[in-house]
């Protein structure tokens, strides 16, 4: 593992127990990924497909009902796996930071933002009173907040939709964490506001340096800033592949598939729509998960389960038949 | 069509909370067959055999296997007597209780404004009277008996359910299944009767399985202070009440026993009321 | 179907205006000002149009739709059906627009009655309007059933056996057993997974052609309305401020707010952003 290397997760099991232990969900098994620093790494997927478990994992915020029962979570070279659960506090908003699907309800409606801002500073930095409130003015400013002095002790009421996103940004970046998770940050928002916040977090990233993951579904938001990508299907990832390389010529069906089922204005071609239903991870099929999908499904996809195919510098695809057009 | 039924009772019966119902289930058995079960008449005593303890006791007797009391009436057969009592007033009181609260509920969470205001308001001053304090006022007033305390209890709990179905009601208005049976052209009466009242119902239940346990300890309470079901009934309120004067000079068991038996019916009720409340709740129910 | 052939429309908005009262105060509510949710607008939906309606959260589309589905009264204004203003029906008038307009809404999970079985969801619109018999109404429920593609053993289910596109599929169903003319689509994939959404979106353009239906479809999505629209019309702030064929509208885009709306849109191929 280089230098370069922010996360390296390999064999990473997470599964989910019913309550007399008698079922499991295997919501993420055997995954293995790297992040590399500065990347803007997407994760792309149907619901259950098991992304947000994944990074629930990594932040080890799991539901009681689940449990990560194997592997590796190298962050910075250290196992998250191991810390114990103090070691973590510290590292969960300080080190990684989360922002969750809206960001205009993550502000407390009774502090002000200056108070929401010192909160999270105060309890990762030594900074305290003349040097915090420097502090705070800095980040706001960072996010393009005009009057820092007077925005501090106002309400998030008294804020624009768009100001409240930057200020969301500046807390999760308050810390200068090294990795900044957005889980379905903009699905409720609409097409102007989504836009703006994406090109926040790009010019936040080109400020601070902090690598970005985005959970998503939408490709739109893969096409517009991401550099890598990462395609899970029930509970497995299915292809990692540089983000032109996905576009230009997806390697696993799946992705072909989601592809092909997504909207553009530019093309307005036809659209097919992928067969069937999304997996049900409780009763998966045998042999490769996708293959009741899968219109390019054999015999031998119905049995073994595929092996994960090199597909040359940063690619691979676990399928039987990878790249078939 | 007669297995399926019997798959779905044995299907119910492999999730439900069993010692709970099984204690229910005993004490309702108990209740119906008292006549055949108890050995002794319940109301009139053999004075010759006062305060005898139970059978395991040195002094005790094997046909008095819980003992005697005061006037030497078993203390068994009392308890065996009493459980009818406690169950047909608990069920009757909640039953009126919910439906009057419910039907006032439902009316003011769906019709909003003016309706609401005068129902809530009335229902907050409900609310705020001390429930043992009006039962005694209203026993005094009505007499004692065991149907004056149905009505009495009956009346004074219908207020926890309008607060609670209120806002059930208030929360289904808004969801888009009412409002596309507004869309559809259904009627108000349509929309409560089929599209409100059977998902408010699962609260109903629920609040219900609590209520029937304060209803049981407050009825045990005016029975205890003397407005509730008249001696010589036997009912377990009353037998505490009779009995705590003996707790000091060690006639333990005209206590322990009554006592024992109010705690595990409302102990059994809670259980199997929250079981029914996932039960009911169609969510739930997939994912157990 | 012939005593219709005489309106050229289904449905004719004439400056259509609702606004809603800001109330302040604490003892006696004052109204403070107005909120206008719609601000005169003049509309007319077609036989078989399909008309896409964008704008932000906020700008109207959700409010128009209610004043057509008679969920709210609009201050002013009029909506004709047949000649007739919609809020003023009565009786058979009033049933049989009820027929003839239904809805699908975003959500499948909230809006099937969790508590009736399918053909009951199903067969609803028809039993509170019309005076058709159980049996009459379960062979119209399976037959809507079978015409959204869904397996006829369904009937039977509660909606939570279903699955997110099955519950779709169901409320689509139900929206059309009236021989409905016009549905309103609220939204009606952004809540389904990815590989279901365009399954549904070609089940409603399938519908459309075979049941020459029209729909108004509300979104904020504009690529996908665009896909499935016959003509978009933009809402800002209460107002339609733009108006026109789909392609039209998109290659000679004349309102500003328009374009800002295609600007923001995401791009499909990361050359292309």
């Amino acid at each position: 593992m280089d230098n370069n290397t922010l996360l390296h997760v390999t064999g990473l099991k997470t599964y989910f127990f019913s309550f007399a232990g008698t079922r499991i969900v295997k919501a993420v098994d055997d995954v293995s990924f790297d992040i590399r620093r500065g990347d803007r790494l997407a994760v792309i997927g149907e619901s259950g497909c098991g992304k947000s478990t994944v990074a629930a994992s990594l932040l080890r915020v799991l539901p009681p009902s689940a449990k990560t029962v194997g592997g590796e979570i190298l962050f910075e070279g250290e196992d998250l796996l191991k810390k114990s659960n103090r070691e973590m506090n510290d590292i969960r908003g300080r080190r990684i930071a989360m922002i969750l699907q809206d960001p205009m309800m993550s502000l407390d409606p009774v502090f002000t933002i200056g108070r929401q801002l010192g909160e999270t500073l105060e309890r990762h930095t030594p900074l305290r009173g003349e040097s915090l409130l420097r502090r705070i003015k800095e980040l706001l400013t960072a996010v393009n907040i005009q009057e820092p002095e007077r925005r501090i002790n106002q309400w998030p009421h008294e804020m624009s939709g768009g100001m409240r996103q930057r200020i969301v940004g500046s807390i999760a970046l308050s810390c200068e964490p090294k990795l900044l998770i957005c889980d379905e940050a903009t699905t409720n928002l609409d097409v102007t506001l989504q836009l703006q916040y994406l090109n926040l977090l790009k010019e936040l990233q080109e400020k601070t340096g902090v690598t970005l993951a985005f959970i998503t579904h939408n490709l739109g938001i893969v096409a517009e800033l991401c550099t890598t990508v990462i395609v899970m299907y029930a509970g497995k990832i299915v292809e990692r592949a540089p983000v032109m390389d996905v576009f230009d010529s997806p390697a696993h069906p799946y992705t072909k598939a989601l592809l092909d089922a997504a909207f553009g204005l530019q093309d307005t071609r036809k659209r097919r729509p992928i067969p069937g239903e999304p997996p049900n991870l409780a009763n998966l099929p045998p042999g490769c998960s996708f293959h009741p999908r899968c219109i390019h499904a054999d015999d031998r996809c119905r049995k073994e389960e595929p092996p994960e195919a090199d597909m040359g510098p940063g690619r691979s695809a676990k399928c039987w038949h990878p790249g078939k057009e | 069509m007669r297995g399926e039924f019997w798959n779905e009772l044995k299907d119910i019966w492999r999730r439900v909370p069993k010692i709970a119902v099984i204690i229910l289930l005993l004490l309702i058995v108990t209740a119906l067959s008292a006549d055949f079960l108890a050995l002794h008449d319940p109301e009139i005593g053999d004075p010759r055999q006062r305060l005898l303890p139970p059978a395991w006791e040195e002094t005790g007797k094997w046909s008095y296997p819980l003992g005697t009391d005061t006037m030497g009436r078993d203390v068994l057969s009392r308890l065996i007597y009493g459980s009818r009592v406690s169950l047909i007033v608990a069920f009757a009181a909640v039953i009126i209780a919910g439906c009057i609260g419910t039907f006032l509920g439902l009316l003011a969470g769906f019709f909003g404004g003016w309706v609401d205001q005068v129902i809530m308001r009335f229902t907050d001053a409900w609310l705020s009277i001390p429930t043992v304090m009006f039962g005694v006022l209203m026993a005094v007033i009505l007499g004692p008996g065991v149907w004056n305390i149905v009505i009495i209890l009956g009346g004074t709990f219908w207020s926890r359910y309008a607060r609670v179905v209120r806002g059930e009601t208030l929360s289904m208005k808004t969801r888009d299944f009412v409002q596309l049976a507004k869309i559809a052209g259904c009627g108000k009466a349509r929309i409560i009767w089929k599209h409100i009242l059977p998902n408010v119902f699962s609260s109903v239940i629920t609040l219900s399985s609590l209520q029937i346990g304060i209803v049981i300890v407050v009825e045990a309470s005016l029975t205890f202070l003397g407005v509730g079901v008249p001696p010589p009934k036997p009912a377990w309120g009353l037998m505490l009440s009779e009995g705590r004067g003996g707790l000091l000079a060690g006639y333990w068991w005209l206590v322990i026993f009554p006592g024992v038996a109010i705690a595990m019916l409302v102990t059994s009720f809670n259980v199997i009321g929250d079981w029914l409340r996932r039960y009911l709740d169609p969510f739930y129910r997939n994912i157990e | 179907m012939m005593e219709k052939a005489e309106f050229d429309y289904l449905l004719k908005i004439r400056d259509l205006k609702m606004h809603f009262p800001v109330k302040a105060g604490i003892v006696m509510d004052r109204v403070i000002g107005w909120v206008k949710a719609l601000d005169g607008i003049d509309l007319t939906i077609k036989p078989r149009q399909v008309l896409g309606m964008v704008g932000e959260s906020g700008s109207g589309k959700t409010t128009l739709s209610k004043a057509l589905l008679l969920l709210e009264k609009p201050t002013c204004g009029e909506i004709l059906y047949e000649g007739k203003d919609i809020h003023s029906l009565t009786g058979p008038d009033l049933k049989a627009y009820r027929r003839t307009i239904q809805a699908v809404f975003q959500d499948p999970f909230a809006s099937l009655s969790p508590r009736l079985r399918v053909r009951e969801i199903i067969s609803e619109p028809l039993e509170v309007s019309g005076t058709l018999s159980r049996k009459e109404l379960e062979t119209k429920a399976l037959e809507a059933l079978r015409t959204v593609g869904l397996d006829t053993g369904l009937i039977k289910v509660y909606p939570h056996e279903l699955s997110g596109g099955q519950r779709q599929r169901v409320a689509i169903a139900r929206a059309i057993s009236t021989d409905s003319r016009i549905i309103i689509l609220d939204e009606p994939t952004s809540a389904l997974d990815v590989s279901i959404r365009l399954q549904i979106i070609h089940l409603l353009m399938d519908l459309q052609q075979k049941l020459e239906l029209s729909y108004l479809l509300i979104g904020h999505d504009l690529a996908m309305v665009a896909y499935m629209s016959t003509d978009i019309a933009v809402m800002y702030l209460g107002k339609i401020v733009e108006l026109g064929e789909t392609k039209e509208l998109l290659q000679n885009t004349a309102h500003p707010y328009t374009q800002a709306l295609i600007a923001a849109s995401l791009p499909d191929h990361p050359r292309l952003k």
